[in-house]
């Protein structure tokens, strides 16, 4: 097994290491006073060569965003997204539960290099250990004079509060949190204005994963030529993998972008439970392909995944060993974003609902013939055609699905019951 | 038609009053473990919305209840971590059969509730489910029936 | 506008910068379908089915909202777009009942259209589908939720054309839903029934309740008509079927409205059929027996005649009135609800038939003193500003006395629009907490008639500061030392003690009117229906005058006319004063040109108004009254004491469309048409003339009301000679385009107004001096009427008659937006009378307990004149130490308690303000 020094994770195992005092003891807020020494666009260019990617599922380069804020704008916001519901993702709860301080240093980095004076933090509804957290985190962090006015007499000036979800997965998709924190439902927002020119309250806003946020101090601190020999060719740095499913070891595992999926699942996760041969993966989070067993040698990286027609997403890696039916994995996946359909735009409202409609009759043996090819066309259908991203999303497992399990759709149609667990 | 109860939706909205919707509806929900009318009523007034603005905003995330619930909501997740081992179906329908009420449903006695939800970033602890804000991973059915009993004493 | 080029179907198109694909498509003739986007909202990009191909875009984009570029190429019908839309409408058909057979909106449905179009027949996707009960009580509109497909027009037709908001989408998903207020009914919403949302709806899921299996589209015909209800002048199109009107939709082309409407416009159609409808003429049994005139027994009775005996009758009497007593013992009074052409042909009844200048009409009630006073500040009296460029352009509005959303609620609506789209400023002044002022900045809660104060008050503060427009004041007006003396006089202090403001808040006030421009003010009858209503008006005038908000576009002088066509009734000369055009009977100039054109001697003197006319009969000055669909039993102040006067008349006659209050006085009944069996012009509050057409025939016997005026007048010239020369003695009218010439040759605001004009979809706002002229949007913008603008020095003067110990509220009276004036038009549409369906006298919480009244009992209210019993309305809109009460219902009409104490110019009646006592009804 390779090793890595943790550098996100480093904190989170420590004992009461969300508090103020252990951060500071194991060399916390020193990327800050060094930031705030620096030209803001000096620390804009470290980013952009650091090559760090948003971390939040779409991989947009962080520096390249940074720069699109506008200078001249009287006010500008950094939102920070900690609305994790990936099914599959959670590795923002770690930070969020127990370093709350490394993302803090983050975000006040990364509103000085835009000049933002006004910081949102959006968790998740469900981590409701980590917002009693973040309250006291921000509290502590004003005490201590990184927030609030003149933080550490470099004149700039930061507030920040926490604003607690309360269950809607859209809300991870940008604007829909940006509505979220204006007390809305979350349905997303027409692009163009983009965030960067109109977001929160029509402000200039930067929007970041927390992982990417939790990025930046390190960068500060060990230089971006650290950052940028670390990973592959255009995935650099260190990334949290969530692996769950049929493991010995579920758990997050930091681990430098371009491992290998199969050392994440054989060597950190400590491979299959119970002895079983594994059958598929989904690499990313529940929105991204499936992955078959014999694709594992591929390196968890951006352009890696992108290549074999799946996508790095979250990095929450999902893993089905033999004994798992494909199409109830297809089907519970759909229900999920049927679920979470915001109901704005047509394709996604109803095609969500129906597509999860012909993988549960499937399932249940009640397929009809042309059920597959309709269930092809429902994918052909959402993809592409729908408001937000999230269309493109919620095919992914289905069509994954048939494209690499098919003889297990059709022999659900044929037999009417299920060849893998013959239910 | 009652014209003096109308409330209009603010003309000259400040926006961050509304952005504390969310934050005023959770503090609205702990009164009563749910929004009760009268719960949205004041919201509305306190932040200058309209009724429906927030009804509205509360319906469309899942964690503001418009109906009353159990003292004791049990939340399933049915994941595909946690089916994968063996929770999700199998705990509702355990849990389901001890409480005997179904998923939506609450207790006579209104004690519990129990309703299926969607991932809970707990897969590493899989199976999991949450009882009002609290989580808890790992679970099998024995300690499941544990903490149903514990919480049917206290 | 930059232009940029792009292909949209290989076809070369350019399109200007900022426009969307859909726009550049449809300006070049290519057909984009929607279904989510409506040209009069924002659009949404949600239904995907304007998607199309975009070179270099890897997903499909939705032409709705999608920019077009230069160099752009644009597929609209590619087999991906074309396979994208059924699949979308596949999904929609798919959660849609198959109802076709029997659904109203068949024909009139885009999801059908596009269904015919794409070969959809919803069997693809079988699941789930909705079923949600069809129960809104409401009595307008319909709600099928089943029918809905989220298209959420109505969420922002609600949001961003009535802005009350009362549509929302509840949960999300496949589960989301459209719903009212806090998701219950659209009766305990905030909903205010204007109908924009049935308008823009593109299914039945919103469908007018009247309407309901009265025919589908290709089975009624359609008439572009104006709204018969207020002077704003919506457009109208009516639906007409088996000549019946079935269904009322606003015109996007209605220069005021915009394809809006509120309540009554779209919904309060239906006393046009009601079954009251006057059929036959009618005369007192006495009349045919050609006995002395008795009010009691068989005599009094009603009979039904033939017209020919019911017109001769009325001429004979009316000749011997005139014989007996002179012209001056005739009084006629026009109507503020019939045609241009009509009133017209009144007015020259009364002037060169009869021979009085005793014409008048309701303008009298309502802002006879705003065409004084602006008269005597301006030269002219009328609204100066456009109802367009007011809402579009305005950046602060300061209304005051005027409760727009409930009495001109399409304008109301707009400046709503305004405030929340682009942010103008708005300051309510008005005793009472109307719906405005939830959209205001600023609320000043005066006392009832201390307008002047306040006023003088505010412009003391704008000299303080030198925010007046010195240059303005310099080049355009005359009288600002005097005037300025007086104001002087006003320090907030002692305004505040007058009208009970804060100190702080005429501050705040005079700052937003003293820098804000263009600011317009508008008012209606809370300045008007004052003793000092002239006064009111000319302190209006000043204010203007002062900001410099006189002619230019935004600002303006705007009293909002409260009649459909109350402009034309006195651009008609349907006043004492006055011929057509203004052009005043005590000149000699106008009276010679009127002998000459009408060919016989006129009077000379002004005559008397309505307010004297009927007072007047108890002192024998009055002895016969002709009243054309005016109901001065429900309009005029002191109903007791008119009930009294009619009683005393030697004969009424009074033409009308249903037996009103003013009927049981009538001899002769004359069954007149309404808007919708006529055609013609209304004139509306921003001057525009604008083309009634018909579009039913009358019911019964009933005649278009200027075909009786005219055989009235023919039987009443019988035998008598006029000038063989004077082009425009005769009467010989075929239809009301002959009228409209003689108007056209004779008023000269009219000069250019003509119906082939208005039918060749001209917009024409008077002056309009001749055929080539286009009309006039702004007045005043580089002189004003009489040359300079006058300031007037006005003092404060209190109400004629305030509270004390006997009497120690103060009463005002007014209407509400369910209702109309008398209510004989509303109180017979069904929709209107059941959401509104008796009178509420509102109550302040202090004086509801102090009397001990519990909400729901009634209440008795009395003046020394009168009193009247109704239900209290508990409520903050009114301050304690007032009560408010409208005047639609005859059981308890605020008139009842009104006082008739005029105005000494305009002889309007305070309204406004009395004295009353309240106690509960046990």
């Amino acid at each position: 097994m390779s090793t890595f020094e943790p550098v996100l994770t480093r904190n989170t195992r420590r004992p009461d290491s969300e508090k103020i005092a252990t951060y500071l003891a194991n060399g916390g807020y020193q990327a800050t006073r060094m930031a705030l020494k620096m030209q803001p666009d000096e620390i804009i260019e470290m980013v952009k060569r650091s090559g760090l990617r948003g971390r939040g599922g779409a991989g947009f380069p962080a520096g390249v965003k940074w720069g699109f804020m506008p200078k001249d704008a009287p006010q500008k916001i950094v939102a920070v997204n900690t609305d994790e519901g990936e099914p599959g993702t959670f590795k923002d709860r770690e930070i969020v539960e127990r370093d709350p301080h490394s993302v803090i240093e983050g975000v006040i980095i990364a509103a000085y290099a835009v000049g933002a004076n006004r910081a949102y933090v959006y968790i998740r509804g469900e981590f409701f250990l980590g917002v009693k957290r973040w309250i006291k985190a921000i509290a502590d962090a004003y005490e201590h004079g990184f927030l609030g006015k003149d933080i550490l007499g470099s004149g700039f000036n930061l507030d920040m509060s926490v604003h607690r979800g309360a269950g809607a997965y859209i809300c991870g998709e940008e604007t829909a949190m940006l509505e979220s924190l204006e007390g809305k439902p979350g349905n997303p927002r027409l692009k163009p204005p983009y965030p960067a020119q109109t977001g929160l309250f029509g402000l200039p806003t930067l929007v970041h994963n927390i992982e990417t946020l939790a990025c930046i101090p390190h960068i500060i601190e060990r230089g971006a030529e650290w950052f940028a020999g670390i990973g592959t060719a255009e995935s650099k740095g260190p990334k949290i993998f969530s692996v769950s499913g049929h493991v010995n070891r579920p758990g997050n595992y930091e681990l430098p972008l371009g491992v290998s999926l199969r050392e994440i699942i054989y060597e950190h996760a400590g491979g299959i439970r119970n002895g079983r041969a594994l059958k598929a993966v989904i690499p990313g989070g529940a929105s991204t392909p499936m992955l078959p067993a014999d694709q594992i040698d591929v390196p968890m990286a951006f352009e890696t995944l992108k290549a074999i027609g799946s996508e790095l997403g979250t990095g929450a890696v999902i893993v089905m060993d033999e004994s798992t039916c494909m199409v109830q994995a297809a089907r519970r996946l759909t229900k999920f974003f049927a679920h979470e359909s915001c109901g704005q735009c047509t394709p996604c409202r109803l095609g969500s609902t129906r597509l999860y409609e012909i993988l549960d009759r499937i399932e249940r043996g009640q397929g009809k013939k042309g059920d597959l090819e309709l269930l092809l066309e429902t994918v052909q259908g959402i993809d592409g055609t729908t408001f937000c991203p999230m269309g493109a999303a919620l095919v992914n497992p289905a069509r994954s699905a048939i494209r690499h399990f098919r003889d297990e759709f059709e022999s659900h149609l044929a037999n009417k019951r299920c060849p893998v667990n013959g239910r | 038609m009652n014209i003096a109860e109308r409330s209009l939706p603010p003309a000259i909205e400040d926006p961050r009053e509304r952005a504390m919707l969310l934050a005023a509806l959770y503090l609205a929900q702990e009164q009563n473990g749910w929004l009760t009318p009268e719960a949205i009523r004041r919201v509305a007034r306190r932040l200058k919305l309209s009724e429906g603005q927030v009804r509205s905003t509360a319906s469309f995330y899942t964690m503001f209840r418009l109906e009353p619930r159990g003292r004791y909501h049990i939340q399933v997740c049915e994941g595909l971590s946690c089916y994968l081992v063996d929770g999700a179906e199998t705990i509702i329908e355990h849990v389901a059969r001890k409480l005997k009420i179904r998923p939506g449903e609450t207790t006579p006695d209104g004690r519990f509730s129990l309703e299926i939800v969607q991932c809970l970033a707990a897969c590493d602890m899989a199976p999991a489910l949450k009882v009002n804000d609290e989580l808890y991973g790992n679970m099998s059915l024995a300690e499941i029936d544990a903490l149903i009993e514990r919480l049917a004493q206290s | 506008m930059p232009t940029i080029n792009l292909t949209i179907d290989g076809k070369k198109v350019q399109a200007e910068t900022g426009q969307t694909v859909l726009q550049a498509a449809r300006a070049a003739g290519i057909s984009i379908p929607v279904l989510c986007d409506h040209p009069a909202l924002p659009p949404e990009g949600a239904c995907r089915i304007c998607l199309v191909e975009v070179e270099k875009q890897r997903a499909l984009q939705p032409a709705c909202t999608f920019p077009a570029t230069e160099g752009m190429v644009v597929f609209t019908r590619s087999p991906r777009v074309m396979a994208a839309r059924k699949f979308s409408l596949e999904l929609l058909v798919s959660d849609h009942p198959l109802d076709c057979m029997t659904c109203d909106a068949t024909g009139n449905c885009l999801l059908q259209d596009l269904a015919y179009e794409y070969g959809v027949t919803g069997d693809r996707f079988k699941g789930k589908q909705h079923n949600y009960p069809v129960t809104d009580p409401n009595p307008f509109i319909q709600v099928d939720r089943n029918k809905c497909i989220l298209c959420r027009r109505c969420v922002r037709a609600c949001q961003f054309v009535n802005g009350v908001e009362a549509i929302s989408v509840f949960y999300r998903g496949f589960n989301a839903y459209i719903g009212f207020g806090a998701d219950s009914t659209m009766q305990d919403s905030p909903c205010e029934f204007c109908g924009s949302c049935v308008a823009v709806c593109p299914t039945a899921a919103l469908w007018p309740k009247m309407s309901i299996g009265k025919g589908r589209a290709w089975q009624t015909r359609t008439v572009d008509t104006i709204c018969s209800y207020c002077g704003v002048g919506c457009k109208l199109t009516l639906y007409v079927r088996d000549n019946e009107i079935v269904r009322v939709e606003g015109a996007w082309d209605g220069p005021a409205n915009h394809g809006w409407t509120c309540v009554k416009g779209r919904f309060g159609y239906d006393y046009v059929h009601h079954p009251d409808r006057l059929l036959k003429p009618r005369v007192r049994r006495y009349l045919l027996d050609g006995k002395k005139k008795s009010r009691k027994g068989a005599a009094w009775e009603w009979v039904e005649t033939d017209w020919d005996t019911a017109l001769d009758i009325t001429a004979r009497k009316l000749a011997e009135a005139r014989q007996a007593s002179g012209p001056d013992s005739i009084g006629v009074l026009a109507s503020a609800k019939c045609l241009n052409e009509e009133n017209y042909l009144m007015n020259k009844l009364a002037r060169q038939v009869i021979g009085t200048n005793n014409i008048d009409h309701c303008a009298r009630l309502c802002h006879s003193s705003t065409v004084a006073g602006l008269a005597i500040s301006f030269g002219s009296g009328a609204m100066s500003n456009s109802i367009e460029d007011v809402t579009e352009q305005a950046k602060a509005f300061f209304v005051i006395g005027s409760n727009t959303t409930e009495q001109h609620p399409v304008i109301g609506m707009r400046i709503r629009q305004a405030v929340r789209q682009r942010g103008a400023k708005l300051i309510v002044a008005d005793p009472r907490r109307i719906d405005l002022c939830d959209f205001a900045m600023l609320h000043l809660r005066q006392k009832p008639g201390t307008d002047i104060a306040l006023l003088n008050g505010l412009m003391y503060i704008i000299l303080e500061k030198g925010w007046e427009d010195k240059t303005f004041i310099a080049e355009r007006t005359e009288g600002f030392e005097d005037f300025k003396a007086v104001v002087m006089q006003y320090p907030p202090d002692r305004v505040s003690q007058i009208t009970g403001v804060p100190v702080e808040q005429l501050h705040q006030a005079a700052e937003i009117i003293g820098t804000t421009r263009p600011m317009a003010v508008l008012w209606a009858m809370g300045i008007t229906q004052h003793t000092t209503g002239v006064y009111n008006v000319m302190t209006l005038a000043n204010l203007q005058m002062l900001t410099g908000n006189m002619g230019i576009p935004g600002g303006g002088v705007n009293p909002l006319r409260g009649q459909n066509n109350v402009q034309g009734a006195c651009d008609m000369g349907g006043l004492p004063n006055v011929y057509p055009a203004y052009q005043p009977v005590t000149s000699e100039e106008a009276r010679k040109k009127f002998e000459a054109a009408w060919g016989t001697p006129l009077s000379p003197d002004a005559g008397r108004t309505v307010t004297e006319l009927i007072p007047d009969i108890l002192e024998g000055k009055t002895r016969a009254l002709y009243i054309l669909g005016e109901d001065p039993v429900m309009s005029d102040p002191d109903t007791n004491h008119i009930r009294k006067c009619l009683e005393q008349v030697d004969f009424l006659v009074l033409q009308e469309i249903f037996p009103s209050e003013t009927e049981p006085y009538a001899d002769v009944l004359l069954p007149g048409v309404s808007f919708a069996e006529k055609s013609g012009t209304f004139t509306n509050t921003e001057r525009r003339v604008q083309m009634v057409r018909k579009a039913v025939e009358p019911p019964g016997e009933a005649r278009p009301d200027w075909e009786i005026i005219r055989d009235l007048a023919v039987r009443m010239l019988a035998g008598r000679t006029l000038n063989p020369d004077a082009p425009y003695a005769g009467w010989n009218y075929a239809s009301t385009g002959d009228i409209m010439d003689e108007i056209n040759a004779l008023a000269p605001s009219y000069a250019g107004i003509t119906h082939e004009r208005l039918e060749r979809g001209e917009s024409l706002q008077w002056p309009c001096t001749g055929p080539e002229h286009p009309g006039t949007p702004i007045l005043h913008t580089q002189k004003f009427t009489r040359g300079l603008g006058k300031f007037a020095p006005i003092e404060h003067i209190p109400p004629a008659e305030l509270p004390d110990k006997e009497y120690p509220l103060v009463l005002s009276t007014g209407r509400v937006l369910y209702h109309w004036h008398g209510g004989q038009m509303s109180r017979r549409a069904k929709g209107l009378l059941e959401i509104y369906p008796q009178p509420l006298i509102e109550i302040s919480q202090e004086d509801a307990e102090k009397i001990g009244l519990n909400g729901t009992k009634r209440v008795r209210v009395c003046s020394r004149r009168g009193s009247i019993e109704a239900k209290a309305f508990v409520t903050d809109r009114v301050p304690p130490g007032m009560v408010y009460a409208n005047f639609h219902f005859p059981e308890a009409s605020a008139n009842v308690l009104t006082i008739a104490a005029l105005d000494p110019v305009s002889k309007i009646p305070e309204y406004k303000v009395c004295a009353v006592k309240i106690e509960p009804v046990r």
